[in-house]
């Protein structure tokens, strides 16, 4: 599988592969980008299903909440 | 004359003020700054606020602020923000730093100033231990140019689970989590950045920035 998907969460980002899932994607990169659990899933700019099959080119983020914290 | 108002004067507050107030100074505009917040400097705090002594730290910090930057007229106000002191604290015009440390109270600036007011200028920060992020929201002659921050980007926002501070009952335990100084800073920061980006350099082409300080990444993204 190509490696042609930007995988965002926060101020971080990653490769990922075209033709995973969101799911499988968000399992994959849950650690090295802390994804937290409920982060809803964005694909160029609109929300998707976690079934929703990533294409070349599609940058899917994953939202992290705002900091709560100051 | 530039009205600026910071609700909080804690982690990120404390640490976005002077660099704020030393800029504003010497920049020999007339400004105004309203320095908002119920809570008082404790000794527990030295690990990450800045301040001179105990006390209030509206009070205090203008206190400080105030000997050190003579250009700038500053007002305390030694209370929290709530949907009644909004209507006096918050008027129209006003450059807005919120540096809160809970979501109920943006959910009722971000309200207050979508709802209430026909110009504002609103930079809200807010951190986890080690990351964070900032948002801006624009409102000019009673138009949103930008989202507000509540939005639906940021449910947790929109219905909070924590309590503002003139919530919890007195003599309430309260349990905080703990925050890094240097997490703070880096809020305070991207704050200011978007400021002087707005006011002296044409504009932001974003309306939200995230920032890690352990991969010392940060993102800005414009969301619609």
């Amino acid at each position: 599988m190509s490696k042609a998907v930007k995988v965002i969460c926060g101020a971080n980002e990653q490769e990922g592969a075209a033709g995973s899932t969101v799911k499988e994607t968000r399992n994959n990169f849950q650690e090295v980008l802390n994804i937290p659990k409920n982060a809803e899933a964005f694909v160029g700019g609109k929300k998707v299903k976690e079934g929703h099959v990533l294409a070349e080119g599609d940058s899917l983020e994953f939202i992290k909440p705002a900091g709560d914290k100051g | 004359m530039k009205h600026v108002k910071v609700i909080g004067a804690g982690g990120i507050g404390s640490i976005l003020l002077p660099t704020l107030c030393r800029f504003l100074n010497a920049s020999g505009e007339q400004v105004v700054i309203t320095i908002i917040d119920g809570d008082d400097y404790e000794n527990k705090n030295q690990t990450r606020q800045l301040f001179s002594r105990l006390g209030n730290k509206a009070k205090v910090s203008v206190e400080k602020l105030s000997g050190e930057f003579p250009g700038i007229v500053f007002q305390a106000k030694p209370e929290y923000l709530t949907d009644k002191s909004a209507l006096y604290l918050l008027k129209d015009g006003d450059i807005i730093f919120s540096c809160v440390d809970n979501h109920k109270t943006r959910l009722l600036i971000s309200d207050f100033c979508s709802e209430e007011l026909e110009n504002v200028v609103l930079f809200s920060g807010g951190n986890s231990f080690t990351d964070g992020n900032i948002q801006i929201f624009i409102k000019k002659d009673d138009k949103n140019l930008t989202l507000p921050i509540a939005n639906s980007y940021h449910p947790e926002i929109m219905k909070p689970s924590d309590r503002r501070p003139d919530e919890i009952g007195c003599g309430e335990l309260i349990v905080s989590e703990p925050q890094l100084i240097f997490t703070n800073n880096a809020v305070a920061t991207l704050m200011l950045n978007a400021f002087y980006s707005h006011f002296y350099n044409g504009g932001c082409d974003y309306n939200e920035v995230y920032v890690d300080i352990l991969t010392n990444n940060s993102r800005s993204v414009q969301r619609t």
